[in-house]
């Protein structure tokens, strides 16, 4: 009984002066991502894996307009899911007015070495960080989508639980935003499941195929199979004096006026306008300036320099488009 | 017993040693025209058939890269290795190699065409970027050179893309004498790609004739043949007295986007 009371000693002892354990911070779940056969193996930071409550994060803030400085333009208002996050728009409509180039889609992006059309960011965290302070686009400050955020009524609580309770930030939000982008993954085309064995192309689509992967269209050079684009910058001959600097904007170089990167060709169906300015309405258009309409100038890329123009005929010409629309993933378009 | 420890001690020793002399070799490809350093762009070169020339892309394979002893025993430095002139992190090669004296480097430029098929490479953006499409005989070009070149009407420009043109084998075995022994230590050999062997001899290549030539079995033919002499050694000995090629200037696009913080909508 002695023993019993000392126990008892201890324990209100214990109650007096121990600081109660706190509840642990609650842990993101791990979000598996599925790599498409034949593609590279990603690069994820490792100061920021994909979690189930990160990328349910991300993507509410891509959807909410509490980023812009009058609460009325969102990512998705120039990345529209319906246009594989594209803009059909040439410009697209910001909170100050309109870009200064077209909007580029979204998706395969785990794959990318570089963002924006002139490569300036080497990452979707850093990239992310931009179009909320530019003055165009979304025309806010950091510190205010910050103190936005903290005075939400469900905000913090989201935050807590993608970050294992650290505060919010800037780098949180772009870090949510970031992993939502990176599970935009598009590899269901019917292309693709011709590679697999599991779809017949028709004899047009066929026809488009060899085009695009022999000199006879020569395509492939720089729009390479599986990501449809050689993640380089080329000067494809828009114009015969680039008004947009392009990648030389970034390097200084001469022989990078007019360079922009490579865009995919995945979802190309949907993601017109086409070009860093958004200059053509279709596919058609596309195929006409690489057949005949390009500029020679000694800026112009050399594998499109380097012969006459193409001069493939009305038939090849629709072939090429018919290849191209076998890229689109109509599984990745649906709501 | 004593003699056992004596033994063991001996046998452990002559590990030890065997470790010692154990090397490292690194070899360098580096680049030149005419014996000078490559640069980036300029017009600045004239072949055999007088194109004056300029390089805007330089990227290659070179597998099957090997050390042999006098003996004849091969030690294999890589299977394969993607080179890009004007990105210094794919100059060289590096491996361990046991001590001895070595009389010959080997390589091949491209692929050996028992093993130059689509998916031999790991999928990563600078092997796919040099595949040959599967209509065109599939696997992965050896290389991509591209520049421009003056004409009487301006600028014309040349693809010497060379590769398995029709699924044929079109690589190039080079083999390097030399006198290199590797005693422990690190060790440094420069391999020097001179541009315009290309196009010299046995067969004059002129620019005006070809286009693309992936599909022109001619072409790859005479590119195969006239690369006998593309290839030669510069210095070899311990690393610090070896050249790296420093001419080169380097493209760091991703560096140079990573550097810069003007913003541009869109």
């Amino acid at each position: 009984m002695k023993f019993g009371a000392l126990i008892l000693l201890g324990l209100v002892a214990c109650g007096k002066d121990a600081v109660v354990p706190p509840t642990p911070p609650p842990t993101p779940t791990p979000y598996e991502l599925v790599v498409p056969t034949g593609f590279p193996a990603p690069e994820i930071p490792p100061d920021n894996p994909l979690t189930i409550e990160g990328i349910a994060l991300g993507e509410r803030l891509f959807a909410d307009p509490i980023l812009s400085v009058d609460s009325t333009t969102a990512c998705v208002s120039c990345h529209l899911p319906a246009h594989a996050f594209s803009d059909p728009r040439p410009l697209s409509q910001g909170v100050g007015g309109l870009t200064s180039r077209n909007s580029m889609p979204l998706f395969n992006l785990l794959w990318s070495p570089s963002f924006f059309w002139d490569g300036r960011t080497a990452s979707l965290e850093d990239q992310a960080l931009e179009p909320v302070q530019s003055l165009t686009e979304l025309g806010e400050n950091w510190d205010r989508v910050v103190a936005k955020l903290e005075r939400h009524p469900e905000y913090p609580a989201l935050f807590a639980r993608a970050f294992s309770d650290a505060p919010i930030n800037r780098q949180r939000v772009v870090q949510a935003i970031a992993q939502f982008e990176r599970t935009l993954v598009s590899a269901d085309s019917k292309y693709d499941r011709w590679l697999a064995g599991q779809a017949e192309f028709t004899p047009e689509e066929e026809r488009g195929f060899l085009l695009f992967h022999t000199e006879a269209g020569d395509c492939f050079h720089c729009h390479v199979a599986p990501l449809f684009t050689d993640n380089e910058f080329h000067n494809n001959g828009l114009d015969l004096d680039p008004p947009d600097e392009g990648l030389a904007a970034l390097t200084g170089k001469r022989f990078d006026r007019g360079k922009f990167k490579t865009p995919t060709l995945r979802n190309i169906e949907y993601t017109a306008p086409y070009m860093h300015d958004g200059r053509f309405q279709t596919l058609e258009e596309v195929v006409e300036h690489y057949d005949s309409g390009f500029h020679r100038i000694t800026l112009t890329d050399p594998l499109l320099l380097v012969r006459p123009n193409l001069d493939l005929d009305p038939a090849d010409k629709r072939a090429l488009v018919a290849f191209l629309k076998t890229l689109s993933d109509p599984q990745f378009q649906a709501p | 017993m004593k003699y056992l420890l004596l033994a063991a001690c001996s046998f452990l020793l002559a590990c030890g040693d065997s470790d010692d002399d154990q090397g490292e070799v690194t070899v360098h490809f580096n680049h030149t025209v005419a014996g000078a350093d490559l640069k980036h762009e300029e017009i600045l070169y004239t072949n055999a058939a007088g194109n004056e020339y300029g390089v805007t892309r330089l990227e290659y394979i070179v597998s099957d890269i090997a050390l042999e002893t006098a003996g004849g025993k091969r030690v294999e430095l890589a299977e394969f290795h993607y080179r890009n002139a004007f990105v210094n992190a794919t100059r060289s090669v590096s491996a361990k190699v046991p001590g001895g004296e070595y009389a010959t480097l080997h390589f091949t430029f491209g692929i050996d065409g028992a093993k130059n098929e689509t998916g031999v490479l790991p999928s990563v953006d600078h092997f796919n970027n040099m595949a040959w499409p599967a209509p065109m005989g599939g696997g992965y070009h050896y290389m991509r050179m591209e520049g421009l070149f003056r004409t009487d009407d301006g600028a014309g420009a040349f693809l010497t893309h060379t590769g398995p043109a029709g699924g044929e084998d079109f690589s190039v075995d080079v083999s390097l004498p030399l006198s290199l022994t590797v005693s422990g230590d690190e060790w440094a050999i420069a391999v020097v790609m001179d541009l315009n062997e290309w196009y010299d001899a046995p067969s004059l290549y002129d620019f005006s004739g070809h286009g693309g030539i992936m599909g022109n079995a001619n072409a790859q033919l005479t590119l195969q043949g006239n690369g006998a002499t593309v290839f030669s050694l510069g210095s070899i000995g311990h690393p610090d007295h070896v050249s790296q090629g420093h001419g080169e200037e380097e493209v760091e696009q991703d560096q140079a986007a990573q550097d810069h913080d003007e913003h541009v909508g869109g």
